[in-house]
């Protein structure tokens, strides 16, 4: 991100149309500072060989070549401090999680108004991130059976965070209840989804390796 | 001149030719089974003493080089080597178990002889005299100039080699060197036997003696006294008893002994001209059995005569001179009376000299001749009966017949004189036996007899005797009785009493002690009565008696000799062991008569038959036990002939049957060929027979049917004289189990019975799985291509809003197409397979009321109750209850003021229940259920067969009941 919060998008989205669209959206845009917009994952990673930096990158999981999860899983290994926010048609918990599991900070629908897209965008720059109740009773499913190791696991803090949102409660009722912001909630939650990368990675390999990855 | 005598033992031989390849037979072998190989001058013959196999140059188990045989040679016990007029061939038949034969030279050989331990000779037809070694190199030792053929060859004990050629008609001597001597202008068969030649020159010479050293005659008066018989020389041979067989002139056969100074003509053997006139081929076989070749066939005579002696016996060829003896007295000066059908003969045992006694001085009157039954001395009298049921007397010193009574007797009436002098005769008819006055020509009963019925009421009484208590053994055709006359006593053996005899007629009985009374039986064998110990132990014709029916029992040490309907036996006390004899063995006839005995004085024992009597001092009768082999010569399993094991049917041979085809044919012989027809076999199966199977003279089997199983064929055979095989032919039959009773069945069946329960499963499960999969693929394609489309659609609607700001319709156009994503969302969630889970259905249903309710700020309670997450929900069912809690969230979202919603679903035990309860007072718009919401949830909750309440106190709550999702309808 540069100084004067103008940030560098990456797209990387097989659909034409979708992409045309987002990179339409974000060239408009001011806070867009540069794009980079590609059809594959295979195309971006030849675009980081030529030296682009991205701060966000906005990826479609299902991509023809190296999928999405598999790809932000290497992206995640060379940028450890990009912010990468998956794009789907529905609402797909499973591959979502997985997703979160292999690096990403974030999800989105493509069909998300753009104005939510950039809000989405802005919070997660902020250093936070946004979570769903399916997705937060995944994390405790994740979390809850077999403890890792102490310093991956969940504070209490964060443990509270997830059960409000198991709970149905919204980023209010939490922030409430916690008396915190909302934004420090979407703070937790973004680092909630960084120790659930950490702690999939061996589990990653071992699916990725029995061909279970998808 | 001397007279030879015919030589009476072995007038049933009948030369054979029927079944041979060809008449003339050139050469004889045994192999080591003991089967007869026969040589013709057309083919080879197997015979196995009932018929013969028959092989020529192009028969395949035995590919001879050429069809007429020549000669034999048993090289060791495998090997034997047959010439032919094309070569030799060597017969290797234990070789792998199967036959091997191979040609070992193809020059016309006429002879061959074995030289030494490794070499031996072959003669040529073109006067080479080969020798081979054991490697069967050959090479030529001798070539006549003349070509002659080389016929006989001999060595004498200086291993020099003897031979002679035809053509040229020499006899040659090669010595060690090969250095030759010919005895010049003599010729004819010869045979060496120590220091002597004989050769038989025919042409009035006949049979000459030649010392082998100086080739000079050698005088012999008891040869020369033959010889004048001789005109033409044909074979020559002698056997292992010395005796020299000698073909004098066409069709004449002698046999001439030279140290005993005796010579037998057996030319009646041939005298029919068809059975042959030239006799070349000679032949003894291993159980001295003289195998004589013919031009016309060929003949077998038992070369071992035993000392029996034959009286009143010539009525081989003229019935009318047939004298069936049936009763003997021996008188003090060792005499003997012999009584016949043609009257009473008297035998001069000093000089032999037999005659009938005939009435002196009774030129007028016709010659006495009575029927002669059974006789007694009594005073100077003969007392006899007759078959014509009269009491004769002869009076030894008037000599003088007198018939004393008529019609008074039943058949073969006995007669005997006991302890006291009174004499008893069996009558019969009623009156069992009586006392017999000859003085007062009366018959008196004994009290005991007179009431005794069996005794009244049996027919016949064969046999009367003593025990030496007095009590009296008499032998009926009621049994046996036995008679105490002091005490007035009379016990009875039959078939019924117990101990049983094996057959009621008694015809001859003998007393050895209290603990063996030997009785003879019509059919029932030999019985030893044991009276201590009230036992009686039979024996039969498979025990090696020679016939059933015995007539008449004598002992002479611990010998029985018993005089059968066919042959002679002789039982061994000691050894429990019958031995027979027969007619070829020197007896009169194989058919003897009842009560027609006698032992006399000095031991001899005579027994009388229907030919005469045959007599033999028992001591010189050695018993020869002749061990003879089984043999097996076809064997045939289900119609299939056994080829492969021609040379070698022996024990250790396993058969293989399938269980339902089961059909074994065996035929088999014993290697005693004089008589085949009076050998006999046993047979048992073990596993089936638990005693042996007797056959008779069948010399074939045929076993079928057998039930699966292991089974020993185990088959004996009693040579002609009783003596076992040494052998028995074993073979293990190995029926196999019905397929459906074998193990392997059993377990195939099973495992196929599990492979079709597995792959109905795995059908089913596939059909499942490919539904599945069916549902998951048409998802992700809807997802794929509609899914992206709808997005497609949001973006660029989101586009021209973006460009166009503060445009209501393509606001509407953005809503709903993500409306049209979302519902497609629900539609896709359902179809696919991977949310088959109750687990998937409630998050889906927390996800949806958080997705709708929480941005209203409306909060949610969702609880769940005993939900196991695991629980598949069929797609409808699932569908259905989704959107009834979608629809009633919806209401919920759009038309209450509610600030609280709270979810209860639970699946207890029998019921599920779903309660979705808000805080709303008052309806916005769709009230009371009424609308097209509550009309979906009321059609989905009836497609669920569920209950439906709805509650309007204290807010809204919607209640759904229904029976509890339960298990996994996976394979339902």
């Amino acid at each position: 991100m540069s100084d004067d919060g103008k940030i560098k998008i990456a797209i990387i989205e097989d659909d034409p149309i979708v992409r045309d669209g987002l990179e339409t959206f974000f060239r408009a845009e001011e806070f867009c500072e540069s794009l980079c917009v590609v059809d594959s994952m295979e195309a971006f990673f030849e675009k980081l060989k030529e030296g682009f930096v991205a701060d966000i990158i906005l990826s479609d999981i299902g991509l023809p070549g190296m999928s999405g999860i598999e790809g932000i899983r290497l992206i995640r290994e060379k940028l450890k401090s990009v912010d990468i926010i998956m794009l789907t048609v529905f609402r797909d918990e499973d591959r979502i999680f997985k997703s979160l599991c292999a690096g990403a900070t974030g999800y989105l629908l493509k069909d998300t108004p753009f104005n939510e897209i950039k809000e989405a965008i802005s919070i997660i720059r902020k250093g936070g991130s946004f979570m769903s109740p399916a997705i937060a009773r995944k994390i405790v499913e994740h979390f809850n059976p077999q403890p890792k190791q102490d310093e991956h696991n969940l504070t209490p803090r964060e443990k509270q965070i997830i059960q409000g949102l198991v709970d149905g409660l919204s980023y209010k009722l939490i922030a409430d209840r916690l008396t915190i912001s909302v934004d420090t909630i979407r703070y937790h939650i973004k680092k909630i989804y960084t120790k659930l990368q950490i702690n999939s990675k061996s589990e990653l390999i071992n699916k990725s390796l029995k061909g279970q990855l998808n | 001149m001397l007279t030879a005598f015919k030589s009476q033992s072995q007038q049933h031989l009948k030369p054979t030719f029927e079944g041979l390849s060809n008449r003339y037979v050139t050469a004889f072998n045994q192999d080591n089974n003991g089967l007869i190989w026969i040589g013709t001058t057309n083919g080879l013959n197997r015979f196995d003493g009932n018929s013969f196999k028959q092989f020529f140059a192009n028969t395949p188990e035995l590919n001879l080089v050429n069809s007429t045989i020549t000669c034999f040679l048993n090289l060791d016990e495998n090997v034997f080597l047959i010439g032919t007029k094309g070569g030799i061939n060597k017969v290797h038949f234990f070789l792998n178990d199967k036959y091997k034969v191979e040609v070992i030279s193809d020059k016309e050989v006429t002879t061959l002889f074995r030289y030494n331990k490794n070499e031996f000779l072959a003669g040529t037809s073109n006067g080479e005299l080969i020798l081979f070694d054991s490697s069967f190199h050959s090479h030529t030792i001798y070539k006549d100039k003349q070509m002659a053929s080389v016929k006989n060859i001999c060595t004498d004990s200086k291993n020099n080699i003897w031979f002679g050629t035809n053509e040229n008609k020499k006899i040659h001597k090669l010595n060690a060197d090969y250095s030759e001597q010919i005895i010049d202008n003599l010729y004819g068969n010869f045979i060496i036997d120590g220091d002597l030649l004989f050769a038989n020159f025919g042409s009035g010479m006949g049979l000459q003696s030649y010392n082998i050293s100086n080739c000079k005659n050698v005088k012999n008066t008891f040869l020369d006294s033959i010889n004048l018989l001789s005109k033409s020389g044909y074979g020559i041979f002698k056997d292992s008893r010395n005796n020299f067989w000698v073909n004098y002139n066409l069709g004449k056969l002698f046999k001439i002994n030279i140290v005993n100074k005796t010579i037998e003509d057996y030319s009646y053997l041939f005298s029919q001209n068809y059975f042959g006139s030239i006799f070349n081929s000679f032949f003894e076989d291993k159980e001295g059995v003289l195998w004589v070749g013919t031009d016309g066939g060929f003949v077998k005579i038992q070369i071992t005569q035993y000392p029996f002696k034959t009286h009143l016996g010539n009525g081989q060829k003229n019935e009318n001179l047939f004298y069936s003896v049936r009763g003997m007295l021996e008188d003090s000066l060792g005499d003997l009376y012999l009584g016949t059908y043609k009257g009473l003969f008297h035998l001069n045992r000093s000089n032999n000299i037999l005659q009938p006694v005939l009435e002196k001085n009774n030129a007028v009157k016709k010659d006495i001749k009575p029927l002669v039954c059974q006789m007694i001395f009594d005073e100077n009298d003969i007392l006899m009966t007759t078959h014509e049921k009269e009491i004769v007397k002869y009076n030894l010193v008037t000599k003088k017949y007198e018939t004393l009574l008529e019609n008074v007797l039943n058949d073969f009436p006995s007669i005997y004189k006991d302890k006291e002098g009174l004499i008893w005769i069996g009558r019969g008819n009623g009156f069992g036996i009586q006392i017999f006055d000859k003085h007062k020509k009366q018959f008196f009963s004994h009290p005991s007899i007179a009431s005794n019925k069996d005794m009244l009421n049996c027919k016949l009484f064969y046999s009367i005797s003593q025990k030496s208590d007095g009590v009296f053994l008499i032998g009926s055709s009621n049994g046996l009785f036995l008679f105490d006359k002091n005490k007035g006593s009379v016990k009875q053996y039959n078939v019924k009493t117990i101990p049983a005899l094996s057959d009621n007629e008694i015809l001859d009985v003998l007393y050895d002690s209290d603990t063996a009374i030997w009785l003879g039986s019509k059919g029932g064998g030999l019985m030893k009565l044991n009276l201590i110990e009230n036992k009686i132990i039979n024996y039969k014709k498979e025990d090696g008696l020679s016939s059933n029916t015995v007539y008449c029992i004598l002992k002479d040490k611990s010998r029985l000799w018993l005089s059968t309907e066919n042959g002679l036996s002789t039982f061994d006390l000691k050894t429990n062991l019958f031995y027979s004899y027969y007619d070829k063995d020197g007896i009169s006839n194989n058919e003897f008569n009842t009560g027609s005995k006698i032992k006399t004085i000095s031991g001899e024992i005579f027994f009388g038959g229907i030919n005469g009597v045959t007599s033999f001092v028992p001591s010189s009768i050695k018993l020869i036990p002749e061990l003879s082999k089984i043999i097996l010569t076809e064997l045939v399993q289900n119609g299939q002939n056994d080829f492969s094991n021609l040379f070698r049917l022996d024990s250790n041979t396993e058969i293989v049957l399938p269980y339902n085809t089961n059909i074994l044919f065996l035929r088999f012989t014993i290697s005693d060929y004089l008589r085949p027809e009076l050998n006999s076999y046993q047979y048992k199966l073990e596993g089936i027979d638990s005693t042996w199977t007797n056959m008779g003279g069948q010399n074939f089997l045929r076993i079928s049917n057998m039930p699966s199983g292991e089974y020993k064929l185990r088959i004996k055979g009693k040579n002609m004289n009783g003596v076992d095989t040494e052998n028995q032919i074993v073979l293990t039959v190995l029926i196999r189990q019905v397929f459906y009773k074998q193990w392997w069945f059993f377990i195939s069946i099973s495992i196929l019975v599990l492979l079709l329960i597995y792959f109905i499963f795995y059908i089913r499960i596939k059909r499942l799985v490919e539904f599945q999969n069916l549902r998951i693929k048409i998802a992700s394609d809807l997802h794929d291509e509609v899914g992206s489309l709808l997005t497609q659609i949001s973006i660029l609607t989101e586009l021209l809003k973006y460009k166009n700001k503060n445009n209501k319709e393509i606001d509407q156009i953005a809503s709903a197409s993500r409306e049209a994503t979302r519902t497609m969302s629900d539609v896709l969630w359902t179809i696919d397979a991977r949310n088959d889970k109750t687990g998937n259905l409630i998050d889906r249903m927390h996800d949806h009321a958080d997705l709708l309710l929480l941005p209203l700020e409306i909060n949610i309670n969702f609880n769940t109750k005993n939900i196991d997450n695991n629980i598949v929900i069929n797609m409808q069912e699932r569908q259905n209850l989704l959107l009834i809690f979608k629809e009633a969230i919806n209401n919920i979202a759009k038309h209450s003021n509610a600030t609280e919603v709270e979810v209860l679903i639970e699946n207890s035990k029998d019921i599920f229940r779903m309660i979705i309860k808000d805080n709303g007072t008052e309806n916005k718009k769709d009230t009371s259920g009424s609308g097209q919401g509550m009309k979906n949830i009321k059609m989905r909750a009836e497609a669920i067969k569920a209950m439906l309440e709805i509650d309007k106190d204290n807010g809204h709550t919607i209640i759904l009941t229904r029976k509890a999702f339960s298990g996994t309808h996976m394979f339902v």
